[in-house]
């Protein structure tokens, strides 16, 4: 009984790829998000990665490497950064598939590595993205080289990995959510409304002048605060319900929309939204695409049904 | 022949991921016997899956870093400070949001202040739990001789000297010669209770300090 309900559930997952818009679409999502990274970073790479980087480097796997590990990427920093981004572009056109997911997975771990003082749960989350996205068939969409899909035995796996890597990273941002909340559940400053006074009146994440306006507002605080609680504690069992899902997904995003402005915390805000759309079907995307461009090139598609 | 080979891989793949997220919703829970005996086999795996707090616990202070230094041959040793993380922030809140040098500065001296606190007040979490007698600057060189070999303090303490260089050089001070002591302080965020109680009154307690060095030896 039981080994049949297991073999259905297989089953299902072989027969399609339920998510391979969003998968596609993350992709070059995340590409993009990385190259806008190596963008506003450049003027600070020497500081970052180079022979006169400001941090002194921990012990790690990468620095037991022959020939240092470290310092040899921090003596030809350039050149490593410069096939950094050949890579992103790889994949966001979508060359090399699995080896580039892996390659692009390995330099983003050596350059988290190399600097984990700069590290914040949004790169924290990205690097388990791209380790997810490595099962990941995500090249039915935006890629360069289109290809043929036979649908043999091959076809049967990539879509139970590219399941399985899909639910994983969704997993993955509801695992987020809830361990924070429960530690936040078990403190005394978050259990009392005081938390968001503080987080806000932080001078390092003092994002507007209004901070210091908000936080004397006690309402304000108490609100706050036990809404950051009660929407990380329930996001990962309401998201399930069809029925709260978009509203959820639009509260969550306004959650963000408020750190990402009161707290000046930007690249974190974008990857955990990225992931958001991962929790709509693969038709509604599809739809909603459809429906962009018929509003955005009206006679291109009208000449298209007529020919 | 095929068909098995596949059928093999797919329930394998699904057993290791449901292993997967077994372990890691096991670590992402509070403290328990089970999650210490992961961890003890597993221990990176926490710091890759499952490790999200998102400020818990949220400061109650902020940190001051001071940077004093000093003519090694001039008599008398006058001495300057510059206090480096209240620019810094100031920096990051003047060009939001266009900071990212400023908010790179930012984490790399503060999260480098954050681990030095760490390793030598391992048990401390709030400026509270910091009594008086270990602002003493006599306790504070005892907690320091106790982990001054420790591998990771000489990595923060040669960071915030670099950064310390930089400084210097941006102010157009030259740095042979000079000796500088690091200091830290926490200055408490004024408490959610006394939000607008006019009496009260901002404190900075000492919570770290070195001697004198050459920046340059």
């Amino acid at each position: 009984m039981m080994q049949q309900q297991v073999k259905q559930y297989v089953d299902r997952l072989q027969l399609k790829n339920y998510k391979s818009f969003y998968l596609a679409f993350l992709r070059v999502a995340l590409g993009i998000w990385l190259l806008k990274e190596v963008c506003i970073n450049w003027s600070s790479m020497e500081i970052l990665y180079g022979n006169s980087a400001l941090v002194v480097p921990g012990k790690n796997l990468i620095s037991r490497l022959p020939g240092g590990g470290f310092l040899v990427v921090k003596s030809h920093y350039l050149w490593f950064i410069l096939s950094y981004v050949v890579i992103i572009f790889m994949s966001i056109l979508g060359i090399g598939k699995w080896f580039t997911a892996t390659v692009l997975f390995g330099m983003f771990a050596v350059l988290q590595k190399m600097n984990m003082t700069m590290l914040n749960g949004g790169d924290k989350m990205a690097m388990a993205l791209f380790f997810y996205l490595i099962f990941a068939d995500s090249y039915q969409y935006f890629t360069l080289f289109k290809q043929k899909r036979n649908k043999n035995d091959n076809y049967k796996l990539q879509n139970l990995f590219s399941n399985l890597a899909a639910f994983s990273i969704m997993l993955q941002l509801c695992l987020a959510y809830f361990q924070s909340g429960v530690l936040k559940a078990g403190n005394f400053f978050w259990l009392h409304g005081e938390a968001t006074y503080y987080a806000l009146s932080m001078e390092r994440f003092v994002g507007t002048a209004f901070n210091k306006y908000i936080v004397k507002y006690k309402w304000i605080d108490y609100v706050s605060n036990y809404a950051t609680l009660s929407f990380e504690l329930l996001f990962p069992f309401l998201i399930w319900i069809k029925k709260i899902r978009k509203p959820l997904l639009i509260i969550g995003l306004l959650f963000h929309l408020c750190i990402y402005i009161f707290l000046m915390i930007y690249g974190f805000q974008i990857v955990f939204i990225l992931i958001y759309g991962l929790f709509l079907p693969n038709q509604q995307l599809l739809d909603f695409v459809q429906k962009c461009k018929t509003f955005l090139l009206p006679k291109k598609i009208k000449v298209a049904n007529k020919s | 022949m095929k068909n098995s080979f596949v059928r093999i891989v797919s329930y394998l793949a699904t057993l290791i991921f449901l292993l997967h997220w077994a372990v890691a919703f096991i670590l992402a829970m509070p403290v328990n016997d089970v999650k210490q005996t992961v961890t003890g086999y597993l221990p990176r795996y926490q710091t890759m899956f499952s490790s999200w707090s998102f400020f818990t616990p949220p400061l109650t202070y902020h940190n001051r870093l001071y940077f004093i230094f000093r003519d090694s041959k001039i008599s008398g040793n006058k001495q300057d400070t510059i206090e480096v993380l209240a620019n810094i922030s100031l920096q990051k809140q003047i060009r939001a949001p266009f900071n990212q040098r400023e908010n790179i500065i930012d984490h790399l001296v503060n999260n480098s202040v954050a681990g030095l606190k760490k390793i030598v007040w391992p048990y401390k979490t709030t400026i509270d739990s910091l009594s008086i007698n270990k602002s003493d600057s006599l306790t504070i060189a005892r907690a320091i001789s106790n982990v001054e070999n420790n591998v990771n303090y000489k990595r923060y303490l040669a960071t915030l000297t670099n950064y310390c260089k930089t400084v210097l050089q941006e102010k157009h001070i030259d740095t042979i010669g000079k000796e500088v002591k690091i200091v830290i302080k926490e200055e408490a965020i004024r408490p959610f209770s006394q939000i607008v109680d006019a009496s009260y009154l901002q404190k900075e307690i000492l919570v770290f300090e070195t001697t004198y060095k050459l920046i340059n030896p």
